[in-house]
């Protein structure tokens, strides 16, 4: 754990999870929202995560060596400790959902037959493993996977040429600016998530340039997946894509690689692993708040102790009950999300501002 | 050397009650001088060669001193030692603990009447093989020798091919009951000086009674005891290890093995030959890739065979997923055991194969290609789909270059076969990240084992994926001028 990651580890550990966060959790309710005009929303999205990325290097800069959690308690004392526990249950509500999310996409696409229990069993398995040994390990591995992920991207964007009809993305703001700019919550909130750099921000070995690499690996996340989910409604149609769960998906069915009949199976497994890295990362993070919250000495025992939470989320009691799961991705997560990602951590920023100001001042 | 008056007799006979009066122990009394001091010279027959024995100890200590006259004073044995004996190499051991330590390692001893003490000559004559190819490893273009079983001859291969006054070669001996010696060889300035201190360090921490071979070492004082994945390299070749010791590594000889060992080693090492810096470049690159796809085929190859034909048969071409449906109707196992049946005959075979004497070899190629590939398929038991897999994977299997890595990849394809047969291509996903999640967490004598890719240094990791041509490298001559 003393051992530091690069710039460019750090870059595509972002990278990963922006693209896999978007590739498992956003389409289902940004494409019927924003459909052609989702370009802004991804925009927006980026932009207020590049925003939240602003405040975490400063205030990461202006106490070095600590952790999101450790300076909000620095300067806010009791408060930043509520803030702190906030965060850790935050991380934990993130991975809860979207391994929620990730077993219902797997359940019902890849192996209809099998219970989400099982993905979820594996997929805890996997990420608690690489959590528990640290994140030189994550980083390590998210250097193999995004070098897939961006050449898996790029092959489906080259492929998907022969059959665009580029008049679907027309005409743009169909129905004004105002869906595209309300739909941008959602990729804001997931985005948002990335809020977990304030966790790695103490492990970098050139925690200078953590502003430029984190806002250039959101920039290509968000333009990646943007481009592939314009040419997915290019080939789909937006109405088509806007009935559909999951567009990108469907998309990469009717694409064909080479003599591969079904590439959507191999682009899936790629953005598994993806995920993989996501929920790898933010299980450190979580597992690594807690330890600081609690005064643990190493955080491993927290990565065991939360495994349970994981393995069990497909089995949550509103899981069967489609119109709660809506409600709560529509609402209530991007509401509570970006209050935390946005909200509390502006908050630190003004007060860590202004007890800034006060010391100059004596 | 103080005079005990101890007798000739009784220190011959501490010798021999020492070595439990054993069968190749010969003794060569004499008399030096006018005054004709009984002197003996022990040995282990077998272990000395008999003809610096001859010209070196006996001959000079009998004819030379025929006419000299010598007491049996203190200063007797420095003056044999200094004047008489002729071999090349001398020493002066004081007690008899010493002594037959010198004795076992190939000295002759001289004893004198009435004397503590004695003199070691070094008379080792051990036979060896002589340099032959290695049989483990064999070149189209590339030099011909091979490691033997003699430090000395082996430490001579090195010596020849880097003529450099900063070669190091430090000497250990490990082992409570065998005493084997250990070599360690490095070039002062290029390896760095902790991973040497720390190779010291591991040696000097070793309990075992014997080391026959140089796995014993390779296995004590590698990192990651538990692991699967080989994080030493050895290999037969000496410009294998002189590559690596001008690389900066550090090169392990033991005593008695051809096998020598090179620290640190990362999975990319694992997958270079020497042959490949002999070999045009644009070739050596194209070899060395098809070598990283040849392990994932070895790796994958059944497992997705079996992930995809019984999870997800929609991937696959119709008219190729028509001709393996086909093929394996009337098959009587399910897929995941027909598979497994087919590697472990052909990892029997194999096994077999290695063991069997040289003659009946062919008997061996005939079953198992006959018997067990036509037969089986035409009786309808096995499908030609499979045997096709298992070729495949065995055909990759030796294209890796390290016989370590080789079988560490066999085992780890039962592994992925059966997570293929539970989750479908999703287990393929889930044990290749676990595998992965290893190998990240992997070290080898400070250097981390997936370098340099993972954590990427860009220079190295070109030479690592490219073979790059010798004139675009600045040497470090050059560099230091």
């Amino acid at each position: 754990m003393k051992r530091k990651i690069s710039d460019l580890q750090f870059f595509f550990i972002i990278f990963v999870s922006v693209a896999s966060l978007t590739y498992f959790s956003i389409p289902t309710q940004l494409v019927p929202k924003a459909r052609q005009d989702l370009w802004l929303s991804m925009a927006i999205g980026a932009a207020v995560d590049i925003y939240v990325a602003y405040i975490l290097h400063w205030l990461g800069r202006k106490y070095p060596g600590q952790s999101l959690i450790q300076y909000s308690r620095t300067v806010l004392g009791p408060i930043g400790t509520l803030f702190g526990f906030i965060f850790v249950l935050f991380f934990l509500i993130v991975i809860v959902s979207a391994m929620w999310l990730f077993c219902k996409f797997l359940s019902t696409t890849l192996m209809p037959d099998t219970p989400g229990i099982i993905f979820s069993a594996t997929m805890t398995l996997a990420t608690g493993w690489a959590a528990y040994h640290g994140l030189e390990s994550i980083a390590r591995l998210a250097q193999f996977i995004s070098v897939l992920i961006l050449s898996a991207s790029v092959l489906l964007i080259l492929f998907s040429i022969r059959e665009l009809n580029l008049h679907y993305l027309l005409p743009p703001f169909e129905n004004g600016v105002g869906p595209a700019i309300k739909g941008a919550v959602y990729p804001a909130s997931w985005f948002g998530i990335c809020i977990v750099i304030g966790m790695l921000m103490p492990h970098l070995a050139n925690p200078k340039r953590t502003f430029k690499m984190k806002a250039s690996a959101v920039l290509l996340g968000a333009f990646v997946m943007t481009v592939t989910f314009l040419c997915s409604m290019a080939v789909i149609g937006p109405y088509m894509a806007s009935r559909i769960d999951y567009p990108i998906y469907m998309f990469s069915r009717i694409i064909h690689l080479a003599f591969f009949e079904r590439f959507d199976i191999l682009l899936m497994l790629i953005y598994i692993s993806g995920t993989f890295i996501t929920f790898s990362t933010l299980y450190y993070g979580a597992a690594v708040g807690a330890a600081q919250l609690f005064g643990t000495r190493t955080h491993r025992n927290w990565v065991k102790a939360f495994a349970i939470f994981f393995v069990a989320s497909p089995l949550l009691p509103f899981s069967n009950n489609a119109s709660y799961a809506f409600l709560f991705f529509d609402k209530w997560f991007p509401l509570f999300g970006l209050l935390i990602e946005g909200g509390i951590t502006t908050l630190i920023f003004v007060a860590a501002l202004a007890k800034d100001r006060i010391e100059r001042r004596r | 050397m103080k005079r005990n008056n101890r007798p000739l007799q009784e220190q011959i006979g501490q010798f021999k009650s020492e070595l439990g009066n054993s069968a190749d122990l010969s003794i060569r009394e004499c008399a030096v001088g006018v005054k004709q001091i009984p002197i003996a010279v022990l040995w282990l027959d077998g272990i000395v060669d008999t003809q610096s024995l001859n010209e070196g100890v006996l001959a000079p200590l009998i004819s030379r001193t025929r006419e000299l006259d010598v007491t049996a004073h203190e200063d007797l044995y420095i003056w044999l030692q200094n004047s008489v004996i002729t071999a090349k190499k001398v020493s002066h051991a004081l007690s008899i603990d010493q002594a037959i330590t010198l004795l076992l390692s190939g000295h002759s001893i001289v004893v004198m009447d009435g004397c503590e003490g004695s003199i070691a000559v070094e008379t080792l004559g051990i036979e060896t093989r002589s340099i032959e190819e290695p049989a483990s490893t064999v070149v189209v273009r590339g030099p011909r020798d091979g490691f033997v079983e003699s430090l000395e001859v082996n430490v001579s291969l090195i010596r020849r091919r880097i003529q450099n006054k900063k070669l190091r070669v430090e000497a250990m001996t490990v082992g409570s009951v065998t005493h084997t010696s250990i070599l360690i060889l490095y070039l002062q300035d290029r390896a760095p000086e902790e991973t040497v201190a720390e190779v010291r360090r591991r040696l000097s921490q070793i309990h075992i009674d014997a080391v026959l071979e140089s796995h014993y070492i390779e296995e004590i004082i590698r990192d990651n005891a538990r692991s699967l994945f080989p994080t030493v390299y050895s290999t037969e070749r000496p410009d294998d290890i002189a590559g690596g010791i001008v690389e900066g590594r550090v090169a392990l000889m033991v005593n008695g093995t051809p096998f020598v060992l090179l620290v640190p080693c990362t999975l990319f090492h694992l997958m270079k030959t020497s042959e490949d810096y002999y070999l045009a470049y644009p070739v050596a690159t194209f070899v060395r890739w098809l070598r990283y796809i040849g392990l994932f085929i070895a790796l994958l190859f059944p497992s997705l065979y079996v992930g995809v034909l019984m999870f997800h048969p929609e991937m696959v071409p119709p008219y190729l997923l028509s001709s393996i449906l086909s093929a394996r109707e009337g098959v009587p196992f399910p897929l995941l055991i027909e598979a497994l049946l087919m590697e472990l005959t052909f990892e029997g075979l194999r096994e077999a194969g290695i063991r069997m004497p040289r003659a009946v070899g062919s008997a061996i190629s005939i079953v198992g290609a006959l018997v067990i590939g036509e037969s089986a398929v035409r009786a309808g038991i096995i499908s030609s789909p499979t045997v096709i897999i298992v070729a495949g994977t065995a055909i990759s299997s030796f294209i890796i270059p390290s016989i370590d890595l080789s079988g560490t990849i066999r085992l780890l394809r039962f592994f992925m076969l059966i997570c293929a047969s539970l989750f479908g291509l999703y287990g393929v996903l889930f044990g290749l990240i676990l595998i992965g999640i290893h190998l990240t967490t992997l070290r080898s004598f400070g250097i981390s084992y997936l370098a340099p890719i993972a954590p990427y240094k860009k220079d190295e990791a070109r030479k690592t994926l490219i073979r790059v041509p010798w004139w675009t490298l600045r040497t470090h001559s050059r560099r230091h001028r």
